[in-house]
């Protein structure tokens, strides 16, 4: 049984290719069910900033929306959000935030992040969020 | 002599001893010639003579006198020679002067004492002899006015300019002299080089001085007491820091009423100072005004001490501040590490949670999330156990272990642990004593400190723990907190990992400090392994070179030599896997008043095979116990319930059976139970898995020694 997604169809959502970069595997995992149970099946995940940059280098073009945490090791959300801005000015971005400080995430909306979510978040405000995301790039 | 003259024998100056007529004995000179009368005959003699008795005596005093002016003669040369020998041999030289004051004679003494040619000084009035040296002038002074009174004096210092330029100190003294008329003659007297002593005297006081400076301009007060005891030296400082009365301190006062005087103001912190060993660290003292002073006493090699205080009232606090903000520091560390944790973990718990709730007919999914739920909540639970052994309040059960028997089955734990290139060696040769210690938490030190090893290295590192038994001496207690010395196992695990600089080294044991990527570490395995070792009355010590690798040394205190209790020798020896079957016909009471958590319990308990009866809480369990006709074999119960607790229902329970094994169960590990004999009070802490329960009671269960 697939929940109900009205702006979307299923063959859209089916197209989507989603990256998800988390550290904490719990989170990855739920995210990913999250998606998977919208529908979405081609999901790339990447434990951390600076692996979902080479794959996004490798990769042109190929990703249709991204999913970060903010809070990482090495190359953290920002820094990945600021490098993937460079290549990709409009590519939707969710920035997932947990105990982040102010200036973190007014320094993401300034680089152009799409969206945020705050940890902890129910599936109903991620499915919400990225379909928003993921219907403002279709338009 | 009557022969004579009967013979008619002229005689002269013939000694005639006689007889006066008075009795004295005399002597006469008599000449004599025979007289003839008128026939040629022999008729007498004619004669004169003389009494030399006082002639011949007073040429006898003539010569005696002759003597001994000879004599006196003689003893006056030996006196010349001696006074010369002394004058010559003397380093003082002697003078005379003439009523003019004109130097009419001086020794040759001046010459090898002063350097000075004696004949130089000859025929110059004294005031002459001195002009070369600007401050004579002022201290002829003295000499002067003796000569005004015709007066001795005695040592009168003058400075003196050689005529080769040499300055020279000399102490004169002089006495006048006077004819057999007491006519003033002149003045003699004597001379000495004083040059030395006055320089050395001047040196002395340039260095007085010096020191007087210093010990007055030092902020730390200063006391000195001779081996006596008796003070000699005392600075204004120690005066103003350890606020005498004025007047108090003297030279000469002994130690013992100083003593008293701050015994009697309460100023030593327990024991006096003079009570305390030699070698005793700096004690701290308290000052009326507030002040704490540190009071260091260090002998003197020929007996007595110096005092020396140190006003380190601001030390302490600003000590106190930084170990306030360090703490401050580590709690926002803490609580920080914990929203995050706790946040990430709600995140998924929940989210999972409301996944399976919206898809609840779906049990394939409904499954997956609850796995997932279970998996975060189980760490969720492992990072509050952490977080507990940092606070030192998680609930241990030590037992007597052999670090050498325990090691080798801790190797197969670590053993997929360090990884496939990482060479692990165990060294546990050097270990026979016995430690106490939670065997769960010493596995927990050896886990967190290996996985940091691993992480810490690159393939193809070495990992080496090694356990023997050292004796420490009394002087490790300096650079350990609170560890005297004593017999200890020291366990130390080391690398040839990345090692650590000092600000890693210095945060090191601070939970939440991490230096791993996030969600590798969570910054509380090294806080743990410090909280567990202090736990057990041990402490650590860390080595390390960046880049050459670390060295975790624990120091765990040996148990007096005892054997170990049975039950530690099973368990030690018996792996979990070799466990004996569950006593199936064992009846258990299970008292817990939160009924969510007692069914589930008393189902899980029933599915091992176990008889269960459930009680509401403590009053509940005592009555059901009462009525049950068959035996109880444990009680499980929770420690805090209404009505009664576990812990007084397991003590009414016991006085009719004795023999009663009991679990008990907490989610709160400060409230143990206190003074309970294992094993009969095991302890399960909340939450605990089904396997966790299961082992439990039947470990309790299981007779001991069998």
């Amino acid at each position: 049984m697939r929940p109900q997604i009205q702006s979307l169809r299923a063959d859209e959502l089916e197209k989507a290719r989603i990256l998800i970069v988390e550290d904490q595997p719990g989170a990855m995992k739920l995210v990913q069910s999250l998606l998977r149970d919208m529908g979405i099946t081609q999901i790339f995940s990447a434990g951390d900033g600076q692996v979902a940059l080479a794959f996004l280098d490798e990769c042109e073009g190929f990703i249709d929306a991204v999913i970060s945490d903010l809070h990482m090791p090495k190359v953290n959300g920002l820094d990945l959000l600021r490098q993937e801005r460079t290549v990709y000015p409009r590519m939707p971005f969710l920035m997932i935030t947990g105990r982040d400080t102010a200036d973190a995430v007014k320094a993401a909306r300034d680089s152009g992040v799409t969206a945020f979510l705050a940890k902890p978040f129910s599936p109903a405000q991620l499915e919400t969020k990225i379909e928003a995301m993921l219907r403002r790039a279709s338009v | 002599m009557n022969e004579l003259i009967r013979q008619g024998v002229a005689f002269r100056d013939l000694l005639f001893p006689t007889l006066h007529r008075d009795g004295r004995r005399v002597m006469l000179l008599l000449s004599g010639q025979p007289k003839y009368d008128a026939q040629g005959r022999l008729a007498g003699d004619i004669g004169s003579g003389t009494d030399i008795t006082a002639h011949l005596r007073s040429q006898s005093e003539l010569h005696q006198a002759n003597n001994q002016l000879i004599a006196l003669t003689r003893l006056l040369k030996e006196n010349e020679a001696r006074f010369r020998d002394f004058a010559e041999v003397s380093s003082d030289w002697t003078w005379e002067t003439d009523r003019e004051g004109r130097i009419t004679h001086i020794s040759d003494s001046l010459e090898r004492s002063a350097n000075i040619e004696a004949k130089a000084f000859v025929g110059l009035c004294s005031g002459q002899a001195l002009r070369h040296h600007p401050e004579a002038e002022l201290c002829v002074a003295p000499i002067m006015a003796a000569r005004k009174a015709l007066q001795p004096y005695h040592d009168v210092t003058l400075p003196l300019r050689t005529p080769t330029g040499e300055d020279l100190h000399v102490a004169v003294s002089g006495r006048p002299f006077f004819d057999e008329e007491g006519t003033f003659q002149g003045y003699r007297g004597t001379g000495r080089n004083i040059t030395e002593l006055v320089l050395n005297r001047q040196a002395l006081a340039r260095e007085t001085a010096l020191l007087n400076a210093i010990l007055d301009n030092l902020g730390k007060g200063v006391a000195v007491y001779d081996a006596g005891q008796r003070l000699r030296v005392w600075n204004p400082s120690s005066q103003q820091l350890l606020e005498f009365p004025p007047g108090f301190l003297r030279i000469g006062r002994p130690w013992a009423d100083v003593s008293q005087f701050h015994a009697g103001r309460g100023d030593f912190p327990d024991r006096a100072p003079s009570d305390l060993p030699e070698g005793a660290p700096p004690s701290q003292w308290n000052m009326p005004n507030g002040r704490i002073v540190q009071h260091r006493r260090n002998p003197m090699p020929e007996g007595g001490f110096v005092d020396t205080f140190t006003d380190v009232s601001q030390l302490i606090s600003k000590e106190i501040q930084l170990r306030q903000a360090q703490k401050m520091e580590a709690i926002g560390h803490l609580t920080g590490g914990v929203a995050h944790e706790f946040n990430n973990l709600l995140t998924v718990i929940g989210g999972f949670a409301r996944r399976a709730e919206r898809r609840i007919d779906d049990r394939a999914l409904v499954a997956e999330s609850l796995s997932e739920v279970v998996h975060a909540a189980d760490r969720a639970a492992e990072l509050t156990q952490q977080m507990l052994v940092f606070a030192r309040k998680q609930a241990t059960t030590p037992e007597l272990l052999r670090l050498a028997d325990v090691l080798p089955g801790l190797a197969r734990l670590l053993g997929p642990l360090p990884g496939e290139t990482t060479e692990l060696t165990i060294d546990a040769s050097g270990s026979r004593g016995l430690v106490r210690v939670d065997r769960g938490q010493l596995t927990q030190i050896l886990l967190n400190l290996a996985v940091n090893a691993r992480d810490a290295m690159g393939p193809g590192g070495r990992l080496g723990i090694v356990t023997e038994d050292v004796r420490l001496p009394p002087g490790f207690a300096a650079s350990h907190l609170g560890q005297g010395g004593g017999d200890y196992c020291r366990l130390t695990v080391s690398d040839s990992g990345s090692g650590m600089d000092e600000t890693v080294r210095k945060h090191l044991f601070e939970p939440f400090y991490t230096t791993k990527e996030q969600g590798k570490g969570t910054g509380l395995g090294l806080a743990a392994v410090y909280g567990i070792v202090e736990q057990s009355g041990g402490t650590i010590d860390v080595a390390s070179t960046p880049g050459e690798g670390s060295a975790f040394t624990l120091y765990f205190p040996l148990a007096p030599a005892e054997a170990p209790a049975a039950t530690d020798a099973a368990t030690a020896a018996t792996p979990e896997s070799e466990l004996p079957l569950p006593a199936t016909t064992a009846t258990i009471l299970l008292a817990e008043d939160e009924a969510a958590v007692r069914r589930p319990l008393a189902s899980d308990l029933r599915a091992f095979g176990f008889s269960v009866i459930e009680a509401a809480d403590g009053r509940h369990a005592v009555g059901l116990a009462q009525a049950y006709s068959g035996t109880i074999d444990l009680l499980l119960t929770d420690l805090a319930m209404p009505r009664m607790s576990g812990e007084e229902a397991a003590s009414t329970l016991r006085q009719g059976q004795p023999s009663l094994k009991v679990v008990y169960m907490t989610g709160d590990a400060t409230c143990l139970p206190n003074g309970e004999p294992r094993p009969a009070g095991a302890v399960l802490r909340k939450p605990f898995t089904d396997v966790e329960l299961r082992k439990t009671v039947q470990q309790v269960l299981t007779p001991t020694g069998s």
